[in-house]
């Protein structure tokens, strides 16, 4: 499966098998995820020019079953390569049976065999790209921030990380990442089902509700 | 003798309690707003989140049946592939990757790849049936008349100033709902060359979109 079977994905047209294989692909092909990207808004607009309400009776039948079918298991993902490399190095230190492990909780997070990945997006409100990433552990709800190439901060300033739920934004805890722009933490509170993980920028020491925009945030 | 003054737009100036005012109701309405956005609702149908299952298929479904309808040209079987294609893309939400494309091309490519499978599982079936009685039945379905209501829209006139080729596969794939490979059987013409007047030819649009927004 290459760059030539992009259309054929997006038409539907690939058998199941094909799928699984040209997404593996798109996994390592910038090329074939730009243009993804890129095409994703016409394929939208032309599903809305083609757009035909369905009877009512389908959203009550589909809601239905939704109810009662099981979703499949989060792929325990390290899905960038960065963080694959994470996993690398951190079988490298399982190898080699180093105590170091221990002393890394962010690590210990990760490899846990009920961490889940979210994956988090720069909103407008940031300058750069950066890569960004929040994991938690299912069972209690311990949650870790990962962020790479990030953009430092002046003097006086702080990353603060928000759970945002239905009652608002509650602080997680602030980070300055190091000269490489990685930051590796764990964070202050819990994990729950529904909310969502911001980053605002804030006065050093961070603040009690958010004063900057919203610049990383999960599923943005 | 007049002269244009040339004219500057001033710059707004916000005293700084006024932005972190209001970048705290942005923040506090952030949930709200961004549970509007078929990513984001994703984002929360992958950790099993039903509210927002409903609201992604409100937002998403007549998209869903439209297209899939093009393909089947039968509103019962089309009815049945869009509940085939929301359940199974909840199902599957826990592994969906927003690098993989948007979560609207991720249920619109799962409903459409269903139809399609639907077509060819019927026309197996209609093969079977026909060597199997050899009584000549017509097999048209009723067509329902699609393509009248689209002549003006938006979509269509941009589709009009694409190179004849390059419209031609895109109007016969999204809005006649063929695969490529009816198309190049169609044309005459190799899959191959379908594909890149089809790569090309969205592209072109997808830059047209641009232009007029
Ligand atoms: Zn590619």
């Amino acid at each position: 499966m290459s760059h030539d079977d992009l259309t054929s994905y997006l038409l539907g047209e690939l058998s199941a098998g094909d799928v699984a294989e040209y997404e593996l692909h798109l996994q390592s092909c910038d090329s074939c995820q730009s243009e993804m990207r890129d095409l994703a808004p016409l394929l939208e607009a032309i599903a809305e020019d083609v757009a035909v309400a369905p009877s009512p009776e389908l959203r009550d039948r589909v809601l239905a079953d939704v109810a009662t079918t099981p979703q499949v298991a989060p792929m325990r993902r390290p899905r960038r390569q960065w963080l694959l490399g994470v996993a690398a190095a951190l079988a490298i230190v399982l190898a080699a049976g180093s105590f170091l492990l221990q002393q890394d909780p962010v690590s210990t997070l990760v490899a846990a065999s009920d961490a889940v990945v979210v994956q988090m997006a720069a909103t407008d409100a940031y300058v750069d790209t950066a890569q960004m990433q929040a994991v938690y552990r299912e069972s209690d709800g311990a949650m870790a921030l990962i962020a790479e190439s990030l953009e430092p901060v002046e003097d006086g300033r702080t990353y603060q990380a928000w759970l945002i739920g239905d009652n608002g934004p509650v602080s997680a805890g602030v980070f300055v990442p190091d000269e490489d722009g990685t930051a590796r933490l764990i964070l202050d509170t819990a994990w729950e089902p529904g909310s969502l993980i911001g980053v605002t920028l804030e006065p050093a020491g961070g603040s009690p509700q958010p004063t900057s925009d919203v610049l990383f945030l999960t599923g943005a | 003798m007049t002269y244009a003054v040339p004219y500057r737009r001033p710059i707004r100036v916000w005293p700084f309690s006024r932005l972190m005012a209001v970048s705290r109701v942005v923040l506090a309405k952030m949930s709200d707003f961004v549970t509007s956005q078929p990513d984001a609702l994703m984002a929360k149908i992958a950790l099993g989140d039903q509210r927002a299952f409903a609201a992604f298929y409100d937002a998403m479904s007549a998209a869903v049946f439209g297209t899939v309808l093009r393909v089947l040209r039968d509103r019962q079987q089309s009815e049945e592939v869009t509940q085939e294609a929301f359940v199974a893309m909840w199902s599957a939400a826990p592994t969906w990757d927003p690098e993989r494309g948007s979560a609207a091309t991720f249920i619109l490519t799962i409903a459409r790849r269903r139809a399609i499978d639907r077509v060819r599982s019927e026309e197996a079936r209609k093969r079977r049936e026909e060597t199997a009685t050899t009584m000549d039945v017509a097999p048209d379905v009723a067509h329902e008349r699609l393509e009248s209501e689209e002549t003006s829209s938006e979509m269509r006139q941009r589709l009009l100033l694409l190179p004849e080729d390059q419209r031609v596969v895109i109007d016969l794939a999204f809005y006649e709902g063929h695969t490529q490979q009816e198309i190049s059987d169609k044309l005459g013409v190799p899959l191959g060359t379908v594909k890149s007047r089809m790569s090309v030819g969205m592209s072109k649009l997808r830059r047209a979109m641009e232009v007029s927004a």
